[in-house]
């Protein structure tokens, strides 16, 4: 049974994006012969990974490989070791202690350094035969168990000190090789952290250069004559519908409406957009407005490049960009506002025919979607142009 | 055969480490032999605090004796003493008391395993560093392999652990950078070794509910309908697996999955932060993260909880995942991993895992990073590029069919074994 005959989306699937979009190549159902031969075209996670981090040294602007880093580092090493001052060999020493695991701990010396009972009694077998026989009489005049004893612990003792030397030293030469290690690492990541200091200066120094540029041209263009405007209506007539041209009309008009039926369908839709995000009165600009910015200098659309299009793109029956550019001046100097961009003089409303009833309100009016409300996203630069132009329609 | 498998801590919640590898090697040994697990009655590894009943129970298959930890932990004390052993000359009896105090010790378990050894023909102690492994491992070193979990911590210099390690007849590993550690590192060639992993079965093609494929819930693309291609509902889509995760999350667009407890101990703060700088740049890609919330989790239009799902769900949500992040830096067992390679989705892994990087490296399955930038790029480049995302995807299948399916870690288990008991 098919539950969805016209194949549309239905209500619970509004707003959804559509299908995976990893495409179907990873959703066919894995079989066995697949499994069994090797994927045709291997890729390499080694390599890519090489790519990637060659990418990130190069948005860097590091264009040394880790070869030459290291070789780098390995000579401010031996600088900062100061080579004439120490001993080559020690050096040579930490570096091979570095690179070699450590040794191991020797084998114990009990049976080789122990000392015997009868050991004071050591000897040639003549001597060792007197030593015997004198012995009751030795043990007279001393304890020899006591000196034997006393070495024999002694032996001890020095077998634990041995031991101890041996680790303390294996300890050290590990300590060593692990500051050594160290240093280097230190080394190479502050050659690395100069080396990109010094990109990064470089392009400070040509951020620094653009802005300036930036500074210039931004000046450069307050210094020049402000565009001439033509006067438009303080107020708009909301009852005059879109007339025809007539000649009894001002040449303004006239323009107005000429250049009306050339704007195809996806511009005036763009154009509702730029109204709607321009300015709040874009969405009140009525149509009888249209005279009034037709002469909107095109000169003026090269003043930021964010802009360009929306100026460019000017509508014949909005406002939108007077207070785009509005904004954009009075972000940059306010003080200078009015003489940058004098008030045009208010001149009356153009008598315009009145044929019929108020037209009903534009579809864009009426959408409650395209409410002249900026979105949090969205930015408004039309609000402080509707504080320093005083004939933004609206107000 | 009869084994023991003596682990420290033994529950179905417990989802990484030495433990849960334990585990799922169990379950499925017990299919095949008699399996007794020697364990505590230990949960938490901060306090190894008598948290399960003590007893004798039989979960999937094995049978699971627990005794009581006879000295909780006290992180103080231990803390104190640890800085003396690790920083200073120590001798072996300070070796001993400090893996006693790091714990659990269980003096009934260890005394279990010395009268009743006998009983049992193999013996598998899992984690060196525990107290159990030390003081028992050495009782049948004949009958004994041990699978001792080896990263890189100051335990590690510990003569007590190689002399355990040359003893035994047996060392099974997690991962193969174990065996670097084990040969290079502590410098012990075990008699028989064998890197033996956890094996990932990948779910079987699998018929949605009724429900589920009925026509009407096919999500149709946008574009599709604008180009009137009405009867042009892709019929396979349906066959694609991961749909009833995206539905249920309302995951329509690219997003990158975690799997894992969501704790900063496995890595997620710094996931979090870096993908953060991703999505400044792209913001259409989610994240979705699925497992237990155990920190703060910034509240982000890109960030989804999904929650706790089953095994089944898990891998349903792998399979619908473009990319799936691996951030945890200690976990050599590294299962999300294997089951995200398993399904064919690309992974991203901490670079700090060696077992992880060592994953993605034989598979030339996925990726890994090791700081900010390569995480973000790493990441853009593998969701902006399908056909990279594809490839990695085939190579981590093949990679996991030919060497984790529990049918190959179970041979390679009783190799292991057969090599152990061979006189």
């Amino acid at each position: 049974m098919d539950h969805n005959p016209s194949g549309r989306r239905p209500h619970y699937h509004r707003g959804r994006r559509g299908t995976d979009r990893r495409g179907s190549d990873r959703r066919t159902p894995q079989s066995a012969e697949q499994g069994a031969r090797p994927s045709a075209d291997q890729v390499d996670v080694d390599q890519i990974m090489r790519e990637i981090r060659n990418r990130i040294s190069q948005r860097h602007g590091i264009e040394l490989s880790t070869q030459q880093i290291q070789d780098l580092a390995a000579r401010r090493l031996e600088a900062i070791l100061e080579p004439r001052n120490i001993n080559p060999t020690l050096l040579e020493q930490l570096r091979k202690g570095a690179a070699a695991p450590p040794d191991p701990l020797p084998p114990g010396t009990d049976t080789a350094d122990s000392f015997a009972d009868d050991a004071i009694y050591a000897g040639s077998p003549v001597v060792r035969f007197f030593r015997r026989l004198f012995n009751p009489l030795l043990k007279l005049l001393f304890n020899p168990s006591a000196v034997v004893g006393a070495l024999q612990a002694q032996g001890r003792l020095n077998r634990a000190a041995a031991t101890r030397a041996a680790e303390l030293e294996r300890r050290q030469t590990e300590w060593n090789a692990l500051h050594y290690q160290i240093v280097q690492r230190l080394v190479t990541e502050v050659s690395r952290a100069s080396i990109e200091m010094q990109a990064l200066s470089q392009r400070v120094e040509a951020l620094a250069g653009r802005v300036d540029f930036n500074d210039h041209r931004v000046r450069a263009l307050e210094s020049a004559p402000p565009p001439a405007r033509s006067p438009r209506p303080q107020e708009p007539a909301p009852a005059a519908p879109p007339a025809p041209a007539s000649t009894a009309q001002p040449e303004a008009a006239n323009t107005a409406t000429s250049s009306a039926p050339a704007v195809d369908a996806p511009r005036r839709r763009r154009r509702r957009r730029r109204g709607r995000r321009g300015s709040i009165a874009g969405t009140d600009a009525s149509p009888t407005a249209v005279p009034a910015n037709a002469a909107v200098p095109e000169d003026t659309a090269d003043l930021d490049e964010g802009d360009e299009e929306g100026v460019e793109e000017l509508p014949a029956g909005e406002s939108a960009a007077e207070p785009v550019i509005d904004s954009i001046l009075a972000n940059r100097e306010p003080a200078a506002e009015s003489n940058v961009l004098p008030a045009p003089s208010m001149p009356e409303p153009v008598a315009l025919p009145s044929p019929g009833p108020a037209p009903e309100p534009s579809p864009v009016d009426a959408d409650p979607e395209r409410t002249p409300v900026a979105s949090a996203g969205e930015s408004t630069p039309a609000a402080p142009a509707q504080s320093s132009d005083p004939n933004t329609p609206g107000r | 055969m009869k084994f023991a498998f003596v682990t420290a801590r033994y529950g179905a919640d417990i989802t990484a480490g030495p433990d849960h590898a334990c585990r799922v090697l169990a379950e499925q040994v017990s299919s095949r032999h008699d399996v007794d697990v020697l364990t505590t009655c230990a949960r938490n590894p901060q306090t190894w605090k008598n948290e399960y009943s003590e007893g004798t129970d039989r979960v999937r298959g094995a049978l699971v004796r627990r005794f009581a930890v006879s000295q909780a932990r006290d992180e103080h004390a231990f803390g104190q003493f640890s800085a003396r052993v690790l920083a200073g000359p120590r001798s072996r009896a300070d070796e001993l008391e400090w893996l006693r105090r790091a714990g659990p010790w269980s003096a009934g378990l260890i005394d279990f395993i010395r009268r009743q050894h006998k009983s049992y023909d193999v013996l598998v102690f899992f984690s060196l560093c525990s107290p159990v492994t030390v003081a028992a491992a050495t009782l049948a070193p004949e009958r004994t392999i041990v699978f001792p979990y080896l990263q890189l911590q100051p335990a590690l210099r510990f003569d007590v652990g190689a002399e355990i390690l040359s003893a035994v007849r047996g060392v099974g590993l997690i991962s193969g950078t174990e065996r670097h550690l084990l040969r290079s590192y502590m410098r012990v060639t075990p008699q028989h070794d064998e890197v033996v992993g956890i094996g990932i079965d990948p779910s079987p093609e699998q018929s949605y509910p009724r429900h589920q494929q009925d026509p009407a819930d096919v999500v149709v693309d946008d574009d599709a309908m604008s180009a009137g291609g009405e009867d042009d509902v892709p019929a396979s889509y349906l066959e694609g697996r991961g749909v009833p995760f995206r539905r249920r999350h309302r995951l329509y667009g690219p997003f990158a999955l975690y799997s894992g407890r969501v704790e900063p101990n496995n890595g997620c703060e710094e996931m979090l932060d870096y993908f953060d700088t991703f999505a400044a740049s792209d913001g259409d890609t989610s994240l979705a993260l699925m497992g237990v919330k155990m920190m703060k989790v910034p509240d982000e239009p890109y960030i989804r909880l999904a929650g706790v799902l089953p095994e089944r769900q898990r891998m349903i949500a792998c399979e619908a995942a473009d990319v799936t992040i691996a951030p945890s830096a200690d976990d050599l067992v590294a299962q999300p991993l294997l089951e995200s390679l398993a399904v064919g989705t690309p992974v991203l892994a901490s670079a700090c895992n060696s077992a992880a990087v060592e994953h993605c490296r034989r598979s030339n399955g996925g990726l890994y990073y090791s700081n900010r930038g390569e995480f973000v790029e790493a990441l853009r480049l593998l969701m902006t590029n399908s056909r990279l995302r594809s490839r990695l995807g085939e190579n981590g299948r093949n990679y996991i069919r030919q060497n984790f399916r529990w049918d190959a870690v179970l041979g390679r288990f009783d190799r292991l074994v057969s090599k152990a008991r061979a006189r």
